[in-house]
């Protein structure tokens, strides 16, 4: 597991990438982040959604009630333009600091 | 199988929000345990284990009631007077010194005159502007008018006569 410190400075990149493919719910995105990361970055209620409205007031996602065909109502959530225009220079920074860090001690990002 | 909605709400009772807001965060957080809640029943836990882990996504219902309501809340006022005010102010500020240009181009030119009989007027300290048009007057300085000096000046344009 990462250490909370450093999944804190992910938390947006990973929301943003995981919507990229498509509108989610909130529960449905925590499961994709942990599925992709292969269990390494997890989120709890208790992070994902304080930060979900964040984006959403920075307008980078955003949210609206659909009913599932089971009649379930959950808020899907949506990679907004000016969200997609904010995820290709954060990837740049992500592969910079990588690239940063790779230098310096050896991390790879692969 | 618990009420999410109910046990939510209890949680972020007193929520800074207003009512549909507090709605539709307790609809939503209470959604997502209860799919948590589904999954771990539905990968073979028992309901008492299912609803305890529901329950560890939040470990301080306190904590996450005052991210929420900071997260959720529209720009803080200050912010909105700002933005909606600083237009206003410059377009204030520019007219105030063109306003000021123009007075000093074009306005009445203050007259200084020494007090009859006073000090020598090119050592005064001028303590007062006086602008007038016609018949006023200016009247003798009294005592607290003084400079540093002790000289004691008038500084008017009058077009009538000093007494």
């Amino acid at each position: 597991m990462i250490a909370s410190g450093i999944k804190r400075g992910t938390a947006e990149l990973a929301v943003l990438s995981v919507l990229e493919s498509g509108a989610l719910h909130g529960y449905e995105i925590a499961r994709r982040i942990e599925q992709r990361t292969k269990g390494s970055l997890r989120f709890t209620l208790a992070a994902l959604y304080p930060m979900l409205y964040r984006l959403e007031k920075q307008k980078w996602i955003r949210g609206e009630w659909e009913t599932s065909p089971a009649g379930r109502r959950r808020r899907c959530y949506r990679l907004t333009p000016a969200g997609k225009k904010r995820l290709a220079p954060l990837r740049g920074e992500w592969s910079e600091l990588f690239a940063a860090l790779h230098r310096l001690a050896g991390v790879s990002n692969a | 199988m618990p009420d999410w909605q109910k046990l939510v709400r209890q949680k972020l009772r007193g929520i800074a929000l207003d009512h549909d807001d507090v709605a539709q965060v307790v609809e939503e957080l209470a959604a997502h345990l209860e799919e948590d809640f589904q999954y771990s029943l539905a990968a073979g836990a028992t309901e008492q284990v299912a609803t305890s882990h529901a329950l560890q996504h939040v470990r301080n219902w306190h904590d996450l009631k005052s991210k929420i309501e900071s997260s959720r809340k529209q720009e803080l006022p200050v912010n909105k007077r700002v933005s909606q005010f600083w237009f206003p102010a410059v377009l204030t500020l520019l007219l105030t010194m063109v306003l000021l240009e123009v007075v000093q181009f074009y306005g009445p030119n203050p007259w200084v005159t020494p007090i009859p009989g006073g000090p020598n007027p090119l050592r005064m300290t001028p303590v007062a502007v006086v602008y007038g048009q016609q018949n006023c007057s200016c009247r003798r300085l009294r005592d607290g008018h003084f400079d540093e000096n002790g000289n004691q000046s008038v500084i008017g344009q009058c077009h009538g006569r000093i007494r």
